[in-house]
């Protein structure tokens, strides 16, 4: 069971951000963005992170939590 | 580069004929006719039905010898809608393969190979199902249109099988 998780939707729901806004920001699809949400992905490039950090405006540790 | 090879191997079946038939080649001539129709013929259809989801049964049928075949199964973790989303943009991810056509109400995805030394050029028929809500089964038939392949379909399987988990890192 992987212990790391993925908290956009709390960072999204904060920051009053819906899905498609974040997507066009990001520049990643709606669909890997949803899939990032759920805690689907296998892995998130720094690039991303960064992309969503900045759009975001929150720190990686707010995204990423280790439970 | 495949539709090149293939109008060369037409021209050339086309050429053969013509020789045999300059030259007073003693074939019976129905033997004679289903050749120089037929095969081309054939040759054509196969073209036409290949590049259509609709004819998968066709070609992956078990009672199908002409061609070489390789059938898989892959457990894709997620949805079969996203799953369908993600497998169905695997070529801006590898230029190896390419996007020919695409079922969405039966889930099927058709991609194409190119053709190289060794090969014509397979076509990957990629079925979705859902397993459950968070589960997707992808079958993989990758059928190359020569009977004998040179373990191309193989190293496809194995291309696609990492496409498909490369696009779970986003």
């Amino acid at each position: 069971m992987m212990k790391i998780t993925i908290q956009l939707d709390v960072v999204m729901a904060q920051k009053k951000m819906s899905l498609k806004e974040l997507s066009e920001l990001v520049g990643v699809s709606n669909v890997n963005l949803s899939i990032l949400k759920q805690n689907k992905a296998k892995a998130i490039r720094f690039s991303t992170l960064d992309a969503l950090c900045k759009a975001l405006d929150c720190q990686p540790g707010d995204i990423i939590k280790y439970q | 580069m495949r539709d090149a090879k293939n109008l060369i191997m037409l021209t050339a079946i086309i050429c053969f004929a013509a020789w045999f038939a300059g030259n007073d080649f003693q074939l019976p001539k129905p033997v004679f006719y289903a050749l120089i129709l037929g095969v081309p013929i054939i040759y054509l259809i196969r073209i036409v039905l290949s590049r259509n989801t609709k004819y998968k049964k066709v070609f992956t049928s078990k009672f199908q010898w002409l061609f070489s075949k390789k059938h898989s199964e892959i457990i894709f973790d997620l949805d079969v809608h996203n799953a369908f989303y993600i497998i169905s943009n695997l070529a801006h991810e590898n230029p190896k393969i390419t996007l020919v056509d695409t079922d969405k109400k039966n889930k099927v995805i058709l991609y194409s190979s190119k053709a190289n030394w060794l090969t014509w050029g397979s076509s990957i028929y990629l079925s979705l199902s859902p397993i459950d809500d968070s589960k997707t089964n992808v079958i993989v038939d990758i059928v190359s249109f020569q009977t004998y392949n040179w373990g191309e379909n193989e190293k496809l399987l194995e291309l696609i099988v990492q496409t498909i988990q490369n696009e779970l890192v986003i």
